[in-house]
Parts: C-alpha cells; structure tokens; sequence
C-alpha cells in the first residue's frame, strides 16, 4: 500500500492534533462521572476545535429517557462543569446535534443489539465511518459482561485497526492481583492490548506530564537522579476531605487500593523510571514496568511488614477550623471498620539507579490540607566548611519538590548567605509556578485523555502487565493486613499528618516527614 | 509620608513612578525589595519577579495611550520585563531632547504570595530617539529571549528599526497598514533577518479559519483532493486593507503549490485572479468583500472541485463548516483583542514557520499581472 497523501494545510497547525471520525459509546451515561468529567470534557474538546469532523456520542444506561432528556441533562451538567462556562448556543447546537442515548441493562443481548444498529444508522447518517471508542464508566463488576457482549454483538473490530475500536476502561481494574489477571483475561478474550486503555486520570494532568518534561528535556538533573546525590525521596497525596459520601465504595477499597496502587505507583514510576527511548507508547510504559518489577518485595512476618507499612483511620477532628466526623461515623461505613484512610510506606527499588535510596510514600485523608507532591532530599555537601551554619545545613538538605497540585510548579531549596557580616546561611527557594509562568489556562485531565485514546496514543494510559505488577506488590501489604487486623484504628484525629507510627517509620531513619 | 514610602506605595498599586533613565535598573531592585519587607514588626512577605521574555515595544506618540493600555494587560497575563519605548520617529535638525523614564509593576492577583512582572517606560523627545536602542539593550533581562511589538509600519526612518535585527521575535500587525503594498515592508525584514520568528497578528487571527480549513483534509478524508480545486473564494466583512484575506490566499497558495498567479478582470470588491495548480491545471481566484456580516478580516472561505465544496462561513458568534458528506456544524468563534492576540503572539502560535511563505505569496497576489 502507498504512504497516505499528507495535507498540506497541517504545516505549522500539526500541534494541533485532530482525531478521526468517531463515535463515542458511554456505559454508564446517567451516572457521576460521565455528568462531571466526560461530557463536559468532550464538550471543551469540541470548543477547541479538538474534535474530529464527524462525531457522535452514544449514552448507554439503564433508566428509560431518550435523545432530548439526555442532551438536556448534559446541558445542565456542561453549563456547571464545563471548563469554560457557561455553553456556547452555536457549538451547543452542533454538539448536542451528535449526542444520543440507547437505554438497556448491561446484562441484556437486546442492549447491544440495538446499540449496532444505532451505531450503523449513525456512521451512515454523520460520516463516523465504523470508528467506536467504548467507555465503560460503570460499576467496575460490570465490566466484564459488557466487554464479553461487545464482542459476541459483533461490535469490535479486533484486526486492524479501519475502522478502530477502542475501549476505555475506568478504575479500579481489579481489587487484586486475581482478580486484575482475571479482568485482563476477559479484556484479551474481546480485544487487542492496544485497543485497551486502562484510564488512571493523574496520568491526564499537565503536571504529572512534565515530569517526565523536566526529568528528560532537561540535561541537568539526570547526572544529579540517582543513589550517589539522592539521600531520599518523599511522595505525598494528602486529602483533606474525608470519604464525602462514598463510604460504602470506599469501606471496600481503602487508601491503598483507592490511591497507592494506580495513581501515587504512576508517579512515583515516572520519577523514578530509566528514560524512554522514545515519548512513545510501548517506551514509556516498558520503563514504568521495570521500576514496579525492581520494587523490593516486603517480609512475610506482618510484624515486620509493620515496620514498612503503616496504616491509619481517621477520629474525628477539625479539618481547616471546621469540625469532622470519625471515619466509623460516616454513612456507609461499619461502625467498627477496620479500613484504611492513611497509608505510609517506605520502598526500596533494587535496581543500579536507585540501590539504597528510600522511597517514602504517604496517602491520606482528612490531612491538614490538600497537596500531591514529589520531593527529591539531596544529599548533604561532603564536608562542612561553615561551621555557624552546620546546624541549619543539617535540618535542611537541598530539596527539589514538583509540586502536582495545589499550586502546581517545581523549586528548588538550596543555601544562600544571610546579607551581614558573618556566615549564617538560610534556604531559600528557587520557583517555577505554572500559574504565574504561563497564562493559558490548562486543559482538564480527562480532556487529554479523551483526545489521546481517539487519536489511538496509549502513553498516558496504564498497560495489563503495569496493572498486575503494581497488583503483586499491593497483594503482599493487604495479605500481610488481613493476618493482623489493626488494634488501634482510629489512631489520629482529623487535621492532623497521620499516625505517630509513621513518623516513627521516619525517625527510625534518622529522616522527618516534610512538613507541608 | 517620605518621598520613598510614597514611590513605594504607587508601585505596590502598579502605578507608574519616573525615575532617571540611568537609574532604572537600581531603582527596580531597591523597590523590588521594599517590596517584600512587611510592614515593620510583620514578617517578610514573599514577592516573586517573574520574566518569560524581554518585550520591547515601540509606539508612536498619538498611540501611547493606547498602547499603554495594551501593555497593562498584556503584563497582567504574561509574566515579561516590558520595555516601552516611544516615540520612535526622529526628525532631521531636531534639538538634542531629553529621554524621561517611568517604571512600574503589573502585579498578579489571587496568588497566596504576591507575583509581579515590571514595565519600563521610555520617553523621547528630539533628537534623543536615536539614543533609545543603546538604552533597551542595557535593559533587556539576560537569558529571556527578546520580542519586539511594532504594530506601525516598520519605516526606515524609525530609530527602532535597528532592534529588530537583535531581537528573537517580531510581533506585527498588518491590518494596521495603511496600504496593502506595505506587506512588503515586512517582506523586507525577513530578507534581512533570515532566522527572526514573525508573529503578525493578522495571522494570528486567521488561525481558527486556517485550522478549521486544515481539517476538512484530515484523514479519512482525502488531502488529494486540495489539488484539483477549481474554484476558490475568500471573503472579507471589512473595508480597506485586506491583509487576513491576502494572508488567506498566501497561505492557500504557498501550501497548495499554486504558480504563475495572473489578474483577472474584477471589481474594487471582488478581484480575481488564475492560478496553475501544483500538479497542473488552473484554479480561480477571488477575494471578496461583503459588509454587513461579521466585521472580520475573513469571513468566509469558499473550496469548490466539480461539483464538491467545502465552506467556512462566520457570522458573529460562530463558524458555520460545510463538506461533503458531512453534516453541517458550527465552532464558535468570537473576535479577539489586541492584548488577547499579542499574548497568543508570545506562545507558540507565535512561531509559525508558514508565515513567511504565505505572506510572499500574499504580495504575489497583490503584484500579479493580467
Ligand atoms: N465519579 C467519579 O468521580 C469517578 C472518579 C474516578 C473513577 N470513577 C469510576 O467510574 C465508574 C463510574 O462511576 P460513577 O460514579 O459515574 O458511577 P455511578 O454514578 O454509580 O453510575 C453508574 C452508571 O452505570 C449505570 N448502570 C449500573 N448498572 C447498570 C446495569 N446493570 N445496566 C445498565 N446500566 C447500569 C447506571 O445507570 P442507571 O442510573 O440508569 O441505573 C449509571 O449510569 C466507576 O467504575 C468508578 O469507580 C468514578
């Protein structure tokens, strides 16, 4: 077959990358997150010409409302979710014009039958010529009926890829590693890998991104991110909210399941994989993979588990001057729970790069404040020659912190000397904030995904081996848990960094948690 | 209050305060750091300097306050040392003159510590303009690269006109010229300046049509198509100079590999020319004006093959995009300020490599013969 002719009106407008003609098909229409995140995000897709020529949407669920109740709906949510509201009447028009909905349960033949033929109708009527991404934004138990039956209904293209079929699948894939393989199973059944795109949002923010921007672009600090200049590294994702009403998902997960195993293992392997050959998906995704298979499986004996893994529940407390209620005391949740609301673990990833260093990674709810971060703690200078300042040197190594959220940015603490006559030394931080550097406005998370799974680039979207990796080392702390239930759950107040246990964890190190 | 209590008052405010021109580094270093002293008894507050980019801006005097405006704003959103220097017309016989100098801070609000970039102010009189570029190049912050806003014809006579040779990136306006032919001027620029990034806003606002155009040929659909146009309009809802629309036709031409541009016989309102298309064969030309509708520089592009056609038609709120096969939508598309477009002339839409060939293909329209 020759090359594809190359339009010659792309020059110097290829940054902007436009999708194929598509429909896309949501599980899950009347739901949350299709209200909150996916149809608005497709909505400012749309407003920034982002969206192919041709395209559709498709929402599936089980309530009995047609096309014009369901556009309205979306209406209501874009007018309150839209990153830029409130709705354009033009492109609500055109928008809405593609917006459809097919009502039927999950379980039910009937559903994907009708689903094809809408399906054909509409390629026939708007030019979307066959291309389908799938987005299964539904209760997870779901996923494997509503997989299995796309591909009995004929509705998946698995050779080739004109026309595509993509499907999305939301998190948590899987609650284990079992129970992961056995999802990846019935995804493979049905579908190609590269038709698979295993959604973690994180990986969809701006910040998270330049990671790997800042660690590759940049000639500078590869020499510096390794064992012989890193003392340690800190990660952190603290929540000051509690559970918000999602007490009864959240009483099956827990912190580690709910944070640790997707979104904090995404960052930290960026941080700390070898760099890519390419920005590309297979590259990137091969690295992510060796960091999870170097991790250092933990000791059997829960006793000694303990010693790297700690675990807390939220009392009640006071979160930024407002009361909160105990974990136990939240709707949906056992009144003697013993799920996890903190997480505090310390990881060693036995590989030449990173031999020796601690990882320390922490994830909470009902914390002081809201702040996700990574911080890189330099080793000390070999010597010391400022011996009025040997003191503060000691407190306070050189830290680089890339900040994901809030105030997204990067700085860098080193010493500089206090203007006077003698030697005292403070840090002070050298700053790049996104907010102050640059005026546009970033794009929301699932915006980026969306438009990436349509072009068909994988990068930012987790791989099945990645899943049961980050799986297998998650099963031994929930295995390790499950022989020793918690005797002191609640074990620290709301509003305050967690357990004393984990700064303990620190202490034994000689090391403090940062305070933020 | 003491006099530097005052100054430092007004430049918390972002007010203007005038110092001597040979002082304006060591005046903003001490007021930047006042700045950050609190109040006595209260603790140092942070204050961040920010700097992307050096930009040196040159004005006419009958458009200081205008430009003034433009450039509070633009400080606002994007964080750039700004040098405005103005007026940059020297005249031949003129007294010595005086250079008088202001600086000032574009703060940003809503941050838990404060963020400011600065704005200095350079003013001349008489002969004083031809010592204005030694001046900004002593102020041009190290390591930022350097773009220079001239949104007036770029003359020969402008003591400015110099700057443009050392700077990184030239930001125009082509709508702003008096005659069409100017273009050129620009043209000549570019010859001169070999590796100088053009950003015109006129190009700049025609970037949604241009991309919109762009992605009628995206796969599936078949870019082949782009060489066997028979016919191809461009409309302006504008009097006057018609730089989007030429830009337009430039773009169209350069991309499209169109040659030997010939005249036809049109009106003031509706010029035509042919054109021999890269692969063979001829394609009509023809810029239109339409007043009435959308008062934008492109209102309407018009592609037709056979019996195809593709069209972008705006009115004021949106884009309205036709193709075959394809059902009709609408983008929404709304008119952009000054500020909005020099900040975008500052990001990436500011290095566009197109823009040199469309804007030579634009004076060939403008040259072309019957
Ligand atoms: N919400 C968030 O912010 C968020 C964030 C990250 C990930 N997620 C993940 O995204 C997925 C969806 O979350 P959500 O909060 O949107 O869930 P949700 O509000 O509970 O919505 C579930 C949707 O699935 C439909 N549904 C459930 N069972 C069905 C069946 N048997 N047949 C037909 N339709 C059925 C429901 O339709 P009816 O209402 O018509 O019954 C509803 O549209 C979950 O896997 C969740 O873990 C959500």
């Amino acid at each position: 077959m020759s090359d594809p002719v190359e339009n010659p009106l792309r020059e110097g407008l290829a940054r902007e990358r436009v999708p194929q003609p598509c429909t896309m098909i949501i599980f899950g229409a009347s739901g949350d997150l299709t209200k909150r995140k996916l149809v608005p995000a497709l909505y400012s897709l749309g407003r920034d010409r982002l969206l192919p020529s041709a395209f559709s949407v498709i929402g599936v669920a089980r309530r009995d409302i047609g096309d014009e109740a369901f556009r309205q709906s979306m209406r209501e949510s874009c007018d309150k979710f839209a990153r830029r509201r409130p709705v354009e009447e033009a492109l609500w028009k055109t928008f809405s014009d593609g917006l459809f909905y097919c009502n039927g349960t999950f379980e039910s033949p009937d559903t994907y039958t009708k689903l094809k033929k809408q399906l054909d109708e509409l390629d026939e009527k708007r030019g979307t010529r066959g291309n389908r991404v799938f987005y299964l934004s539904t209760p997870p138990n779901e996923y494997p009926a509503i997989i299995s039956m796309l591909g009995q209904a004929g509705l998946i293209n698995r050779d080739g890829d004109t026309p595509f079929t993509r499907v999305i699948v939301e998190k948590p894939f899987g609650r284990d590693l079992q129970s992961a393989r056995s999802l990846n199973r019935t995804v493979h059944d049905s579908l190609r890998e590269n038709q698979t795109y295993r959604i973690d949002h994180y990986l969809g923010k701006e910040t998270v991104q330049n990671i790997l921007v800042f660690r590759f672009a940049n000639g500078i600090w590869e020499p510096l991110w390794n064992s012989k200049y890193v003392d340690h590294v800190q990660l952190t994702v603290a929540e000051a909210i509690g559970v918000e009403g999602r007490g009864g998902y959240f009483e099956s997960a827990g912190i580690v399941r709910d944070m640790v195993q997707n979104h904090m293992f995404q960052f930290f392997c960026l941080m700390a994989m070898e760099p890519p050959v390419a920005f590309e998906a297979e590259a990137v995704r091969d690295e992510k993979l060796k960091v999870l298979r170097a991790l250092r499986l933990l000791p059997s004996d829960p006793k000694l588990v303990a010693q790297n893994v700690v675990r807390g529940q939220y009392s009640a407390g006071a979160v930024g001057g407002e009361t909160r209620m105990s974990y136990r005391q939240e709707k949906g949740v056992a009144p003697d729970s013993n799920i996890e609301t903190y997480v505090a673990m310390r990881l060693f990833i036995d590989n030449w790069r990173w031999a020796g260093v601690p990882f320390y990674l922490r994830a909470g709810k009902a914390l002081p404040k809201r702040v996700t971060e990574i911080a890189i703690h330099f080793k000390r200078a070999p010597h010391a020659i400022f011996p009025s300042a040997a003191a503060e040197i000691e407190r306070q190594p050189n830290v680089l912190t890339i900040r994901i959220q809030p105030d997204e940015g990067i700085a860098l603490n080193f010493f500089s000397k206090v203007p006077g006559p003698t030697t005292d030394v403070l840090p002070v931080p050298m700053e790049f904030r996104y907010g102050t550097s640059f005026g546009a406005e970033p794009p929301e998370a699932y915006e980026r995904l969306l438009l990436d799974c349509m072009l068909g680039d994988g990068t930012l979207f987790t791989r099945g081996d990645e899943v049961e990796a980050s799986w297998t080392f998650i099963d031994q702390i929930e295995k390790a848990w499950a022989q020793s239930p918690p005797t002191d759950f609640p074990n620290y107040a709301s509003g305050t960094w967690g357990p004393d246990a984990a700064e303990q964890m620190l202490q034994r190190d000689g090391r403090a948690w940062r305070r933020l | 209050m003491s006099e530097a209590e005052d100054r430092l008052r007004l430049f918390k405010k972002g007010d203007a305060i005038e110092v001597p021109f040979t002082k304006v580094e060591s005046e903003l270093r001490a007021l930047w750091r006042h700045a950050a002293e609190g109040k006595p008894g209260e603790p140092r507050r942070p204050v961040t300097r920010a700097c992307l980019w050096n930009l040196i801006v040159a004005v006419d005097t009958q458009a200081l306050v205008e430009m003034k405006a433009l450039t509070d704003h633009v400080g606002r959103q994007f964080p750039a040392r700004t040098i405005l220097v103005g007026p940059i017309e020297t005249h031949p016989g003129e007294d010595e003159g005086e250079i008088y100098s202001f600086v000032q801070a574009h703060w940003r609000a809503g941050e838990a510590h404060a963020t400011g970039s600065e704005q200095v102010t350079l003013l001349s009189t008489g002969a004083a303009a031809t010592r204005l570029p030694s001046l900004v190049r002593s102020l041009l912050v190290p390591d930022a690269p350097t773009a220079m806003l001239w949104l007036d014809t770029p003359t020969h006579e402008s003591a400015v006109r110099e700057l443009t040779f050392e700077v990184d990136r030239l930001i125009i306006d082509s709508r702003s010229l008096e005659r069409e032919a100017d273009l050129d001027q620009y043209d000549l620029l570019s010859v001169h300046s070999p590796s100088l990034e053009f950003a015109d806003l006129a190009w700049i606002g025609i970037s949604p049509m241009r991309s919109l155009a762009a992605a009628l040929f995206d796969p599936p659909h078949d870019p082949a198509q782009l060489d066997q146009l028979t016919r191809v309009r461009v409309t302006s809802g504008i009097a006057g100079t018609q730089a989007r629309a030429l830009l337009m036709l430039g773009w169209l031409a350069d991309r499209l590999g169109w040659h030997n541009l010939r005249r036809q016989k049109g009106s003031a309102i509706a010029r035509r020319w042919t054109a021999t298309r890269r692969h063979g064969g001829e394609v009509q030309v023809e810029l239109q004006t339409e007043l009435g509708g959308a008062s934008h520089g492109v209102t309407g592009l018009l592609l037709e093959k056979e019996s195809d056609r593709w069209s972008l038609r705006r009115d004021t709120g949106a884009i309205d995009v036709t193709a075959p096969g394809l059902p009709m939508r609408s983008q929404p598309a709304r008119s952009h300020t000054n500020a909005e477009l020099v900040v975008a002339a500052l990001g990436a839409r500011g290095r566009d490599p197109s823009y040199r060939e469309g804007l030579r293909k634009a004076i060939e329209f403008l040259q072309a013969h019957s």
